[in-house]
């Protein structure tokens, strides 16, 4: 079990070796958090016969102890600790549950590990809004981009990015596509409306579809403050739908916003 | 956009102009800071008690539910400081353990002050906290140290001024507390 497992971060030992500020009053230094003192996991020293006495043995049956050097406050430069999480020199025994003071992580990370994340849906679009007319191109803008999780995987805080990879449409009329990019506006385009664009469809007949888009994800993770590492495949955000009105130039611009606008030209 | 940037300049300058005025006030008072932030040491400590309170709020909250959602301790430490957190709240998912009660501190006094950082000793309190296992069962290590002595350092940004903890060590024997 530990042997599978590789160590990712951080000895808090280590920080408290390049960390500990003004030598006047750290005596006794080592990096504690509030979690850690209630814990019981921190080091509290205590006098004892003009020595420092640091208590680095508590276990709480789990918890772990902080293994590094940095334990060491004999005058000493602590070591650091061992990358590994081994035992050492100046270290303190972990349990070997790779907890309280190092992050680990198993070497090979999956999609299944990752399967309680999952990206954020985007938001679906379409010019024109809700309608459009058959023969000519409706431009649909799906709304995402990359951005972050924080979560617990096995036992360790990690951070999972999602950044979008591609995008499925599924027009409503049986056929469907893959485009790279989201979409935008004909405006942002710099094109006139109903101009064919990388994520417009045309359609042939009229009737009110539902359009919609899959956005499939490459998947990051990280132990908090780590380089990322990327995993192979992607993850779909939950499928967004939208709902259009598909009809020629009378039923549409005539009929639609004479329901709409009862006194409006034409009706 | 320009006009907005000049009245603030007009602004900064007359906040000078004055601020040199009493400057040169037959006794002029040196102020005990170097930073600029805070006008006093009082303010800035006042400032980092405000903000340990909340933090340790945060904190309570988070172990109380066995370090679910960890995130909501991030707002309030550095960077590299979320590294030490990260450690202890993995300790406590471990484990399986959760907490109850409520943290609290006392002696906060000020260590340190300079450009961009605050340093404070305190006594963290955590007598009125136990911790659980799954079972519920209370599994408070019996040599626990209920009060624990800590250098807390707040890193300092402007606009707007925000502490986070950078760094929080035991810095003296348990007796200090």
């Amino acid at each position: 079990m530990v042997k599978s497992r590789f160590l990712l971060a951080v000895l808090v030992g280590f920080l408290v070796v390049i960390g500990v500020g003004s030598p006047a009053y750290a005596a006794v230094a080592n990096a504690c958090t509030p979690i850690e003192v209630k814990l019981g996991t921190c080091s509290v020293g205590s006098i004892e016969n003009g020595e420092a006495v640091i208590r680095g043995d508590q276990n709480n049956g789990g918890g772990g102890g902080n293994n590094g050097g940095g334990n060491n406050n004999d005058g000493g430069s602590g070591d650091g600790g061992n990358s590994d999480g081994s035992d050492g020199p100046g270290g303190i025994d972990t349990g070997m549950m790779c907890t309280g003071g190092a992050i680990c992580l198993p070497d090979l990370v999956t999609l299944n590990d990752l399967a309680r994340f999952r990206p954020n849906a985007p938001s679906l679009s379409m010019e024109p809004d809700g309608w459009l007319l058959i023969g000519l191109p409706a431009n649909f803008i799906a709304d995402t981009s990359r951005h972050m999780q924080t979560g617990i995987l096995f036992d360790v805080p990690i951070e999972v990015r999602f950044t979008p990879a591609s995008y499925n449409w599924s027009w409503g009329d049986g056929t469907t596509s893959r485009t790279s990019v989201p979409g935008a506006t004909w405006a942002e385009l710099g094109l006139p409306e109903f101009s064919p664009t990388p994520t417009s469809h045309v359609f042939a007949e009229t009737g009110v579809y539902s359009v919609t888009v899959t956005v499939a994800f490459t998947v990051e993770y990280r132990a908090v403050g780590r380089a990322w590492m990327s995993i192979d495949g992607t993850l779909s955000a939950p499928a967004v739908t939208i709902a259009a009105l598909a009809g020629d130039a009378k039923t549409v611009l005539v009929d639609k916003e004479c329901n709409r606008n009862p006194n409006g030209p034409g009706c | 956009m320009l006009r907005r940037t000049f009245a603030t300049t007009v602004a900064l300058f007359v906040g000078a102009a004055l601020v040199a005025c009493t400057a040169a006030a037959p006794k002029p008072t040196p102020t005990p800071t170097s930073t600029t932030v805070f006008a006093s040491e009082e303010e800035a400590l006042a400032a980092a008690t405000d903000t340990y309170a909340k933090y340790l709020a945060i904190s309570d909250a988070v172990s109380a539910d066995g370090g679910r959602e960890p995130e909501r301790i991030r707002p309030y430490v550095t960077e590299a400081f979320w590294l030490t957190e990260a450690a202890g709240i993995g300790g406590l998912v471990s484990a399986g353990y959760r907490t109850t009660g409520s943290s609290s501190f006392d002696q906060t006094t000020m260590a340190n002050l300079e450009e961009g950082a605050i340093t404070v000793q305190l006594c963290l309190d955590v007598s009125q906290v136990r911790v659980l296992d799954s079972g519920g069962a209370d599994v408070t290590p019996d040599d626990r140290v209920d009060r624990a002595p800590l250098e807390v350092e707040f890193e300092v940004s402007v606009n707007p001024v925000t502490l986070s903890i950078a760094k929080s060590d035991v810095w003296s024997n348990q007796d200090s507390c």
